[in-house]
């Protein structure tokens, strides 16, 4: 029970960082495109939540848990720096 | 063959798109991008480490992202300085 409800986590993890893969590249210009590290953070969290399910609260999934925080915590950082750098876009300047 | 290598054979098709954008569009869009693969390629880690139940690689894709967070800031700073010339 507890390998499939882990596997199920995963593969949402996995489904949700495809389809940041899969948007980046839809997307025009760089204010759309950086949507999608806010998508690919997302996915981490699952990903950490199968690594708790299946291995309890252990150093594994401690290294899961950290890596995930790390991303909630820097990916925002970084889509607001990004943001900065890419300006106002041509047609809010008229 | 379990569940979790199954997603870490599937998971680095994910690596594709952003290095397609890295490679074709323009460097801010590319550092953007290059973020995403990071993202990515530090799951991968966690994923392939869960999956061999090898704590290493969980460090390392820890590392990946610490490592990969200040080099986006340093690749942002040096385009924003090329653009305010």
């Amino acid at each position: 029970m507890r390998e499939t409800i882990a596997a199920i986590l995963l593969f949402a993890g996995v489904a949700l960082e495809l389809a940041a893969a899969l948007g980046i590249v839809a997307m025009r210009g760089v204010l759309q495109r950086i949507h999608y590290t806010g998508l690919a953070m997302a996915g981490s969290i699952p990903i950490a939540a199968a690594v708790v399910v299946r291995e309890s609260f252990s150093l594994a999934s401690l290294g899961a848990l950290l890596l995930c925080g790390y991303l909630l915590l820097s990916s925002p950082v970084l889509a607001h720096v990004m943001a900065r750098v890419a300006g106002v876009p041509e047609e809010e300047k008229t | 063959m379990n569940a979790w290598y199954v997603a870490a054979a599937v998971l680095p098709a994910g690596l594709l798109g952003p290095l397609w954008v890295a490679a074709r569009r323009p460097a801010l869009d590319g550092v953007i991008a290059l973020q995403l693969a990071a993202t990515i390629g530090a799951l991968e880690l966690v994923v392939l480490g869960e999956a061999m139940r090898r704590q290493t690689l969980m460090a390392l894709g820890l590392v990946l992202a610490a490592v990969s967070w200040p080099g986006t800031l340093a690749f942002l700073r040096y385009l924003q300085v090329e653009r305010e010339r």
